[in-house]
């Protein structure tokens, strides 16, 4: 590990931290239906979609309401999706003649974008036009985040009253977060990253030739924009294969740099909107705090396993100076690839500067599992609030049955139901990830995929399992995913990781709504305190070391011990 | 560079009601989850 290593990290916290404060600010008057800064210019156009769409966004909606609202726009650009990239042959901006997709690669695809997983199991230069790239997955990386955000909103919303049987209007919602948050930050992060090199442009791709003679086809494209949604949105969802490691996609450290704080700001944002809606900013900063902990760790021993390399390496007079520079870029080095894996994977974004499955086995065994524990330090955008306020409930369920109190969280009691649906949510990780794997690893299907043999193979099973129910969408590559059973089962495990958690979450808001909000009293657990950013840590750290340990301990922590006495995978 | 385009077929109307219906079912779930 190296000063200079250190210093880029702590650049970065430092800026995120900078500006989770206002932007934080910022999201909660979005999010409240203030007047904002942009309102003068957006207000008519707000307006006017809600009007040509019949919405009265004063109307609220109850949780049913608002989660049927989300599940059918969702179906319905599953299909659309399907379509265009079934049909992109004969659609516009198609300058290389692409044919489109095949049917299974279009489902995984289409669930992929549509459930803000970007899980790619195709190379997107040779298979996709630029017209799927912009109006297929680039539409429906705001899409996808704008849902997330406005599950959050209604989550948040439900705990700042009492008595509530409204939850918000999805669409108002939807439509206020594309157009006040997502829109304008794209476009700041797109000019910039276009000001720093990344190209955006409809050209056909350029043939060079190479000084050995060669012919080299350089893929072009409208690549800042979709880069800037890409991390924005914590879609992930690369224009070309080799994700934000290919020069074009992010060409040196200051672009990795824009890149790295466009993942996290926002769900470090909306844990400080979340105090501003409750009207305690001091829970909104106790959330806040427990992410940046659990954050700084992984961060802590990524980098210093990557930074430590490989031995096996070493002993063959490899120079160990650099760490472990196996699939990453000389450019980025091991600390800015070690917390560009952290936070793509503390976060569902899944975009990728390096190749994980190249990581040591314990540097890549903690994106690993930060994406096991329900990628909620920060998360997704909206997705990480409501999974660690989820986790929250907990806490402070645990921490009622030590002392024998109802718990209560920010005035709400939280009785039986309510825990019920909170572990309904919880649950459905452990059954896709551990069964899907499990499934794909009695298979041949599954096996044959497998590109290593040992504990790194089922490492690679497992991340694949992993990634698309925690909707992350990074691969840890080394797996053939373009197959019957990966196609459909790893789409089916997106769609239970993003809706089957989403419900019952919504549903939790629905009961905690119409609970009245009681009065603290000497006797309330304060939930903003260290104490309680300790238990909410160490329920996340405890429930996600139960469920997956014995998994990890075969995959990576097995590879991890076999590399100390010689062998390697 | 140029593909093949297949014509839509039966698979494509299988993917369809697949991803589409498994989206909606969460309405049902939704149901469920309510009853809790």
């Amino acid at each position: 590990m190296t000063l200079i290593g250190w210093a880029e990290i702590a650049l970065l916290l430092a800026l995120v931290a900078l500006c989770a404060f206002p932007l934080g600010r910022y999201i909660a008057g979005v999010l409240s239906g203030d007047r904002l800064l942009l309102s003068p210019v957006l207000g008519p156009v707000e307006r006017g979609f809600s009007a040509l769409a019949g919405v009265n966004p004063a109307k609220g909606m109850g949780w049913r309401g608002y989660a049927t609202a989300l599940i059918v726009l969702n179906a319905a650009h599953f299909l659309l999706l399907y379509g265009m990239l079934r049909l992109q042959f004969y659609l516009p901006w198609n300058p290389q003649g692409f044919a489109g997709m095949s049917p299974r690669l279009a489902f995984n695809t289409a669930m992929s974008f549509v459930t803000n997983t970007n899980w790619q199991a195709y190379s997107p230069e040779t298979t996709l036009s630029y017209g799927s790239q912009m109006f297929g997955l680039t539409v429906h990386m705001f899409l996808s985040a704008a849902t997330g955000i406005a599950a959050a909103a209604a989550v948040m919303r439900a705990f700042a009253q009492g008595g509530l049987k409204e939850l918000g209007n999805f669409w108002a919602d939807l439509t206020r977060i594309t157009l006040y948050v997502l829109l304008p930050m794209a476009i700041v992060v797109t000019i910039a990253l276009i000001a720093l090199g990344v190209p955006e442009n409809l050209s056909p791709y350029v043939e060079a030739h190479t000084l050995e003679g060669g012919r080299q086809l350089i893929a072009m494209g409208p690549t800042a924009w979709q880069e800037s949604i890409k991390e924005l949105g914590t879609n992930g969802g690369g224009f070309f294969n080799a994700n934000s490691a290919h020069p074009f996609e992010n060409p040196n450290p200051i672009t990795d740099l824009v890149e790295t704080w466009s993942i996290v700001v926002i769900p470090f944002a909306l844990a400080l909107a979340f105090g501003h809606i409750v009207g305690d900013r001091r829970q909104g900063r106790a959330i806040f705090l427990t992410m940046g902990l659990l954050l700084v760790l992984a961060i802590l021993g990524c980098y210093a396993a990557e930074a430590g390399g490989n031995p096996l390496l070493t002993h063959l007079g490899v120079d160990p100076s650099m760490g472990n520079m196996e699939g990453k870029e000389l450019r980025f080095g091991t600390p800015l690839s070690a917390l560009f894996a952290v936070l793509t994977t503390a976060t569902s974004c899944g975009a990728v500067n390096a190749m994980h499955d190249s990581f040591t086995a314990l540097g890549g065994l903690i994106p690993m599992f930060l994406i096991e524990l329900g990628e909620i330090v920060p998360g997704g955008v909206g997705s990480g609030l409501y999974g660690i306020l989820v986790f929250a409930l907990l806490a402070v369920f645990v921490a009622g049955l030590m002392v024998g109190r109802t718990p209560e969280y920010l005035g709400k009691k939280v009785q039986a139901k309510e825990v019920k649906l909170a572990m309904l949510a919880v649950l459905i990780l452990p059954l896709s990830i551990l069964g899907g794997a499990a499934l794909s690893l009695v298979t041949d299907s599954g096996t044959g995929s497998l590109a290593n043999a040992g504990p790194h193979g089922l490492s690679e099973m497992l991340y694949a399992w992993s990634s698309a129910t925690g909707n992350n969408g990074s691969a840890f590559a080394g797996i053939s995913a373009d197959t019957w059973l990966l196609d459909i089962g790893l789409g089916v495990a997106m769609l239970l990781g993003r809706f089957a958690f989403m419900i019952p979450v919504l549903a939790l808001a629905g009961s905690i709504a119409a609970k009245p909000k009681l009065p603290a009293s000497a006797g309330t657990f304060p939930t903003h305190g260290l104490l309680f950013i300790g238990l909410l840590a160490g329920v996340i750290l405890i429930l996600g070391g139960l469920q997956f340990l014995p998994a990890l301990s075969l995959g990576p922590l097995a590879e991890h011990f076999a590399m100390l006495s010689g062998q390697t995978f | 560079m140029h593909g093949a385009q297949e014509a839509p077929c039966m698979v494509d109307l299988a993917f369809v009601v697949l991803g589409t219906a498994s989206i909606l079912v969460m309405i049902a779930y939704a149901s469920l989850c309510d009853r809790i």
